[in-house]
Parts: structure tokens; sequence; C-alpha cells
């Protein structure tokens, strides 16, 4: 069973221990730039809701200068981006190419993405249970933990699964320009020396990905729904 | 402790009071100013609700209170200290002092109803056993022991306000400011909350400051009202002065659903009411009436039980026919509300409404009525 199926991926065959090596990228550059931009990118989204009108912390100004920025750079396609902070790049991590250089521009290129995901899960939170929160004397950072955080919970962690699933594409796309993992894999291979399996396989792998990703995250996020 | 008891008068001092107030809203296109010289002074012990129709600065005004809305210029004293004048820090600690409740209950739907109401005592870092025996209690004095694991979504929307009344309550704050708490509810759930506030108000002492735009709720729990309309208090006082004899047309107006006077009203504008007077006479045989009054009077208490019409009748020698009457239920005392129509001699009639006012009785003249030629022919076509 196993031998006819591998009759119909040789090259997948061949070349196990690179595509072994390469999905290993992939999990390393989606974990390490999933984490950073994970950590900028919720504070990002609750800056952005705090300081929004009526907020806990209104600034119109503040709230209005990074939400054009942000959207400067969602605007930048992905593939554009990591080019242009190439030499931005070198200067942080010493190199543009790699594993290395490929965690920076993933990190640039989703957060703005995530601090809007986020902030659409932060809105969700009635402006009431902040009110009744904030007319029971509760400080303000502790509304923004407990209340707006805690309440928003099922939403963030949606986004958290958008995102990540957003990343895996980010990966494969700064693979193709030298990051290494499984998008350099398919386009070294499968695109470069037409091993369709190749690509095939890849393509289930990142499937897969997906699939248990959302599935984890959809269970986590109807426990937390009451 | 009687209901009577609770009806302190100005000579103690107020818990709450509200001077001056100014408080102006910029939008793109206009200003709105939400409250104009607003004065206000609950003593501890009252009831105190604040009516108005939507938009009369009703949400503005409370929220000034626990200083969620600042106001532009003017007091907010608790206790005697003018908290208008604190920085946000200072604050947390006169709001966690002053209760609050909402129309759509605000309730933290990730928490169990528990968690709810531990919430505002895990901020304060108490601990474990005094948090546990606080929720415990409170949750027995709104009756939702039996909900403690539930989460709000599993609670009907008068469970739901108990929750939040719990909350409210459990760092003992000795006012609470209740935003429209009843106005989505059913009547029935309505009055099992408003029920309960009176209770919290007998038992503890609770003061409670209430806004709503239905009079019912005004009518059944409080002791004090002031009528809001257009950012200012248009007239407030002892819940009975203004339901006996309200000064501002606003007032008048939103009472009038109350005592059916609309039906009256209609009455008076399309029946010819010269046969609410003939009727009086034409059973005696007598001469048409030539004048007539037609009076609201309002009996407080035990007035309502008094024969008054009788002796009116007997001791000044008018007619006096009855047109319409009821008994509302005010702070659970009876306030008998009647529509009579009055013929005979004139200056009898006025002496018989001076005697009814010098019972504290509540004298309100509608309309008067003349005969006038025009009307008689039309009656007899």
């Amino acid at each position: 069973m196993l031998s006819r199926i591998a009759a119909y991926f040789p090259n997948v065959v061949e070349m196990q221990s690179d595509l072994l090596k390469s999905l290993k990228e992939t999990l390393l550059m989606v974990g390490i730039s999933g984490a950073l931009s994970m950590f900028f990118g919720i504070l990002l989204g609750v800056v952005l809701v705090v300081t929004a009108e009526d907020g806990l912390y209104e600034n119109k100004w503040f709230a209005g200068v990074a939400g054009k920025l942000i959207n400067v750079f969602r605007s930048i396609p992905f593939v554009i981006l990591i080019a242009l902070m190439v030499p931005f790049t070198r200067l942080v991590v010493g190199t543009s190419i790699g594993l290395k250089g490929a965690i920076l521009p993933m990190v640039v290129g989703i957060v703005p993405f995530i601090s809007r995901v986020m902030e659409q899960a932060l809105c969700e939170v009635d402006k009431g249970v902040i009110e009744a929160a904030r007319s029971m004397g509760v400080s303000k950072p502790y509304i923004v933990v407990h209340v707006l955080i805690r309440e928003a919970l099922p939403g963030i962690i949606r986004a958290i699964v958008i995102s990540f699933i957003s990343l895996i594409g980010f990966s494969a796309m700064a693979g193709a320009v030298g990051g290494g993992g499984l998008g350099s894999f398919a386009i070294r291979y499968g695109y470069a020396r037409y091993m369709l399996d190749i690509t095939v396989v890849t393509v289930l792998i990142l499937l897969l990905m997906v699939n248990v990703l959302q599935g984890l995250g959809n269970m986590i996020a109807k426990k937390m729904t009451h | 402790m009687s209901l009577r008891s609770l009806e302190t008068t100005g000579e103690s001092n107020p818990v709450l009071e509200l001077k001056n107030l100014y408080k102006t809203f910029q939008t793109k296109t206009n200003t709105v100013e939400a409250l104009k010289n607003v004065s206000i002074s609950v003593n501890a012990g009252d009831i105190f609700g604040i009516i108005g129709l939507s938009g009369a600065g009703k949400s503005t005004l409370v929220r000034c209170v626990n200083m969620l809305e600042r106001p532009d210029s003017g007091g907010v004293y608790v206790s005697g200290n003018n908290i208008a004048t604190l920085r946000e820090k200072e604050l947390l600690r006169i709001r966690q002092k002053i209760g609050m409740i909402f129309q759509q209950f605000n309730l933290l739907k990730s928490r169990t109803v528990y968690e709810n109401v531990a919430f505002p005592l895990r901020y304060l870092k108490k601990n474990r056993k005094e948090i546990d025996r606080k929720v415990g209690d409170m949750l027995a004095i709104v009756g939702l022991t039996d909900k403690a694991r539930d989460y709000p979504s599993q609670l009907s929307g008068g469970q739901k306000q108990r929750v939040a009344i719990a909350r409210a309550l459990v760092t003992d704050p000795k006012i609470l400011l209740s935003d429209e708490a009843t106005s989505a509810l059913d009547p029935q759930t309505t009055d099992s909350i408003l029920n309960l506030l009176k209770e919290l108000n007998m038992r503890f002492g609770l003061t409670i400051v209430l806004i709503t735009h239905e009079m019912d709720v005004i009518k059944k729990i409080c002791n004090k009202v002031a009528v809001l309309e257009s950012g200012e208090v248009a007239e407030q006082g002892a819940l009975w002065d203004v339901f006996a004899n309200p000064s501002s047309d606003i007032a008048k107006k939103m009472l009038s659903g109350l005592f059916k006077l609309d039906n009256i009203q209609y009455i008076l504008d399309n029946v010819d009411i010269g046969h609410l007077f003939r009727g009086n006479l034409d059973g005696r045989g007598a001469s048409k009436p030539e004048w007539g009054w037609i009076v609201h009077l309002l009996f407080k208490g035990e007035k309502a039980n008094n024969a008054y019409i009788a002796y009116l009748v007997k001791e000044f020698g008018i007619d006096v026919s009855i047109l319409y009457g009821n008994i509302e239920i005010i702070q659970l005392s009876p306030l008998g509300s009647l529509f009579v129509a009055m013929t005979g001699d004139r200056r009898q009639a006025g002496k018989a409404l001076d005697f009814l006012r010098s019972e504290g009785v509540a004298v309100h003249i509608l309309k008067e009525y003349e005969y006038r030629d025009k009307q008689e022919e039309e009656d007899l076509c």
C-alpha cells in the first residue's frame, strides 16, 4: 500500500530528508515570527481600541496617525515588502536571507494585519460593560486586562488563528526569496525542476497545517464562548 | 423601619448634592446643552427619581454623580466633599462607594454569576474567604444562590439585573445609581426588581438615585422626584407634592397618563360639556345651569376614603356630579383622583373648593363652562 502511494511521489521519497528539514524550517519561521507578531499585534490592537474615540485612553491624534501608518504597511504586497526591507533586515539581523532573514519581514508584514483583526475582536466588547467596570472604581489598566481582553478572548483566539494562517502563506512567500522552508522547497524542486509531486505534497502538508490550526482555534474559541 | 421614617426632610445633611451643573456636548454639526444649571439634593435613605423624556439629559446627569461624565462646571458633593475637582485616580475610591446598575445589565459574559459579583472584590484584592462570604450573602439577598455557577447568557432579564444589583452592592456602597434599570424588562419583572430596590432601601438604608422615563416606576418606589426637561430641572420635590400640584407643563404632561387626564381632556374638547351640567339639574326639574366647573381633585392617603362629595352637596348647596375617578397606590399609600362637574352658586362653589384645599385636597379647575345661546340652539337641533 505504502509503496504504491510512494510510486506516485518518486521525488518526494527521494528528498524525504529535505522535505522534513523544510517543514521544520516553516514551523520555526511561523512559530518565531508568530510569537513575536502576536505580541506586537495584540499590543497595537489594544492601543488602537483604547485610543479610539470614546476609548479608555482617548487620543484622537495618536489613533489617527497609528491607523494611517497601519494602512500604509497593509497596502504593500508582502513580496515587495521583503525586497524593500532588505537593507533594514541586514542592519538588524545581519542577513537578509535564510530563516533569520525571513522572520523580520514576516513580523513587519503581519503585525499591521493582526492589529486590525485584534481591533475588530476588541471592538466586539460591549462599551456598557467597560462603563460598568469604571462605575465600580476599577482602574483603567485593570479594565484593559480583565474586562476588555478577557471578554474579547474568543474573538482574539479566532483572530490569532487567522493571523497564523496568513503567516503560513507569508512563510511560503518568504521561502521563494531565499527564506527556506516549504515554500522554497516547492519552488526549488516542484516548480524549477518540474517535480509536480513535490508541489502536491507541499500543498497537502500546508492544507493539513491550516486545517488543524483552524479546527483547534474553533474548538478553543467555542469553549470560551458562554 | 417604617416607610414614613424614610421620608427625611431638609433638616438632615444631604448625602449627595449636585450644584449648578452644566454640561455641553460638541458634535460635528451643533452643540447640545445636556445639562443647564441642574441642582439636586438627595438625603440619606431617599429613593430619588429623576424622570424625563429621552434626550432630557437624565443619563448625563446620573453619570455626573460618579464622574463617568465630567460636568463643564458645577459641584458634585458626596457626603459634603466636592468630587468634581478630583483627578481620575482619586475618583476610583469614590466610585467604589457608589454602585451603579444599567438598562442593559452590563454583565461580564465570559464569567459566571459568582465571578461577576466577585469582580469588584477581586480588584480590591480581598481574600478568598471574604469574597466567598460576601458573594454568597449578596446572591442570597437577590435570590440567586442556585445560579452562582451559571453564565449570564443562561439567565432571564430579571435575573441578569439581580446579578447586576448584587455586583453593584457587594462593596457596600451607600448610594446606588440606577440608569433605566427596568426599562428593558416586562412589567412583572419590573415590579419584582423595584420591590427588591425598595427592600434594599428599607433594610440597609440604601440611598437610590434612579432615572427613568416611566412615571409608573417613580410612582412605585420614589419618595422624591425631579422632572428634567431639555437639560433643566422643571421641578422637584416630595413625590406627593409634585403629583398633586405639578407646576411645570412637562410634569403635568407626564402625570396626565397616570390620572387618565387624556380621557377627560378628550371629553372636554370634543363633547358639549353643557350636558355634563344639565344632567345635574334636569333630574330635579330645575332651570338650566348657566355656569359650571370641571374640577380635578386629588386625595392623599386616608383622605381618599372620606365622603367629601356628599358633604359638599349638603354643606354648600351646590351640585357635584362625578365624571371619572380612580385610585393609584403611590409609595404604598392610596392617592385618589376624581374628576367632577360642579355647578350651582358660583360663590358657594368657590367656598367648597377652599374647604377642600384646607383639607389638604389638591384642586385643579380644568375648565369653566358658561351658558351661551348659540350652544343652546345647537343642542336643540
